[in-house]
């Protein structure tokens, strides 16, 4: 996947780190300056009409003052969880999918930045492992970027792999809609490490995920890290009802499972596209002519515009019940989802989050 | 389009009429700017029928919203929809105004959301055919948002009260199959 950038602004201090240096030479052709201020290069730009989708062209390497660990902020006691942490690496992403929650989430720092001193994350993380010994962990870097997007001029998930692979308890998520596995090739895991791909099908990518690779790309790419020693696991999130997507997902499982068997598969996760008002207006107002924009969604009670809830669940059956049908025994769970949803969907009445989270980090 | 009449008077357009209209009912700006955004054949038709029917500040802009988001869903111009048979026939049958875009915004909604009104028609449709009574009433989710069935008694005596807890009773598994359709089919 190529991405065009206006520009690339270093902060003052990190111009001489690995990455800025990596990304500098990798980009010769895109004009590059260091700034002061980089709170003031990663706000929104008065003079764009999109100054969202313009941020995206702005890459910006600056220092983290922030923790990079923190829970998954999705987590919530009306949801059933699963435990995950995540890695702030990156905020916002090149790629530009119409129901991504950053069109909200980072209105007010639009900027694609990466932070330089992303070394620091270990230290985090070798204090998560002190603090619970026994248990396992997961940890996501795709949470406010995609962990893979850039990683051909960045090299940033090599590395991670490079430090993670050397402790015990700690498994690393490389969520992504990309086929940018290159850097991941040269390494070996060691069972440290997995990528995850969000799953959808052809529709959706056409019409909402643009800049994406596709459906089969991203398949593709799956089945070369398996065969470099790496987990993999898929999101079937978010899943969105339009007309025919029932048997569009049930081929979409089907080609993935012709190329990446149920046991290769580390686990899945399932969730329906969801919407705050604020974020359905903001995507509404980008992609005007989406239809997947416009599903039949209604106010659900946390908040957000669902699915209306018979489709919903009947949808996340289908998908549970074709993985079922298929032999596959990987784990699968939902993500954003009260307990009830959960208990239809599998009959069963849902681990608890840590439980969860230890059984995705080892599977 | 400013069209000059011969004397130099300004022809009232359409677009006039629209910016009459958004501003006697107080419509806003972001609307109105959808709205205009319409191309032309599109917010005449949106504008003949918020006439014909006299809307309400919060119809116009519900059902501006409504044909908007069902022309994106269908890949037909918004003129379409709102010259659509179904909203011409209602435009058509006698009764009120206001009773007429009631019945109007209501088709708009069952085309908006044509699963969810199917789906909610049939559940009503059967929870009336359990003839539970007048003091039984079986409250579905708004739009169906959530999964959650409600069953409330209202009795001014014991002996209601036993009539209407047997008339469930005799009803449980009907009802436990709506509140399993309500949740997307039996687990």
């Amino acid at each position: 996947v190529n991405f065009e950038l206006d520009e690339i602004i270093v902060e003052r201090g990190v111009e001489n780190s690995a990455l800025a240096r990596r990304v500098i030479a990798a980009s010769a052709q895109v004009t590059c300056r260091v700034c002061d201020d980089v709170r003031a290069e990663v706000r929104p730009r008065a003079d764009d009409a999109d100054p969202f989708g313009a941020g995206k062209r702005r890459f910006v390497i600056s220092r983290r003052r922030a923790p990079f660990l923190m829970a998954c902020p999705g987590a919530s006691a009306q949801f059933a969880c699963c435990g995950y942490l995540v890695a702030i690496l990156a905020s916002n992403c090149p790629m530009d999918c119409s129901y991504c929650f950053l069109q909200e989430h980072v209105a007010d720092n639009p900027a694609f930045q990466i932070f330089a001193n992303y070394p620091d994350l270990m230290g985090e993380l070798d204090a998560v492992i002190r603090s619970a010994p026994s248990r396992s962990f997961r940890v996501g870097t795709g949470e406010l970027a995609d962990s893979l997007a850039f990683d051909s001029i960045t090299g940033i998930a090599r590395d991670l792999v490079e430090m993670v692979r050397e402790r015990g308890n700690i498994t690393i998520e490389f969520k992504t809609k990309t086929d940018e596995i290159d850097g991941l090739l040269e390494i070996d895991p060691r069972g440290r490490a997995m990528v995850s791909w969000t799953m959808t099908p052809t529709a959706v990518w056409k019409s909402s995920e643009h800049r994406t690779a596709s459906p089969s790309a991203r398949i593709a790419a799956a089945r070369r890290v398996i065969d470099a020693g790496y987990r993999v696991g898929f999101h079937f999130d978010p899943l969105i009802a339009y007309e025919n997507a029932e048997r569009d997902y049930s081929d979409l499982i089907d080609e993935l499972f012709d190329s990446v068997a149920p046991s290769e598969i580390a686990f899945v996760s399932i969730g329906g596209l969801r919407m705050t008002p604020a974020l359905k207006r903001a995507a509404r107002a980008r992609h005007p002519n989406d239809p997947m924009l416009l599903g039949e969604d209604v106010p659900a009670p946390d908040g957000r515009l669902r699915t209306f809830t018979p489709r919903r669940i009947a949808m996340y059956r289908m998908v549970a019940e074709k993985l079922r049908r298929a032999g596959a025994v990987m784990p699968a769970y939902l993500c954003m989802e009260s307990q009830s949803v959960h208990e239809r969907v599998f009959g069963t009445h849902p681990p608890s989050a840590a439980q969860l989270g230890s059984v995705l980090a080892t599977a | 389009v400013v069209s000059e009449l011969g004397d130099g008077r300004r022809r009232v357009t359409v677009d006039d009429k629209i910016r009459a209209l958004a501003t006697r009912r107080r419509v806003p700006d972001s609307h109105l700017a959808d709205w205009m955004a319409m191309e032309p054949v599109s917010r005449e038709a949106f504008f003949n029928l918020a006439d014909d029917l006299g809307f309400r500040t919060a119809q116009l802009i519900r059902a501006l919203e409504l044909i908007r988001e069902i022309a994106v869903r269908r890949s037909v111009a918004p003129a379409s929809i709102a010259t659509s048979d179904e909203l011409a026939r209602i435009a058509r049958v006698a009764g009120s105004r206001p009773e007429r875009a009631r019945r109007a915004l209501d088709a708009l909604e069952s085309m908006r959301y044509p699963m969810l009104h199917a789906e909610l028609d049939a559940l009503r449709r059967d929870i009336w055919a359990l003839k539970l009574g007048g003091n039984v009433r079986v409250g579905l989710p708004r739009m169906l948002g959530s999964d959650e069935v409600t069953v409330s008694i209202s009795a001014r005596s014991g002996r209601e009260m036993a009539r209407a807890i047997e008339r469930l009773a005799d009803s449980a598994a009907a009802l436990a199959e709506i509140a399993d359709r309500v949740g997307g089919g039996k687990s």
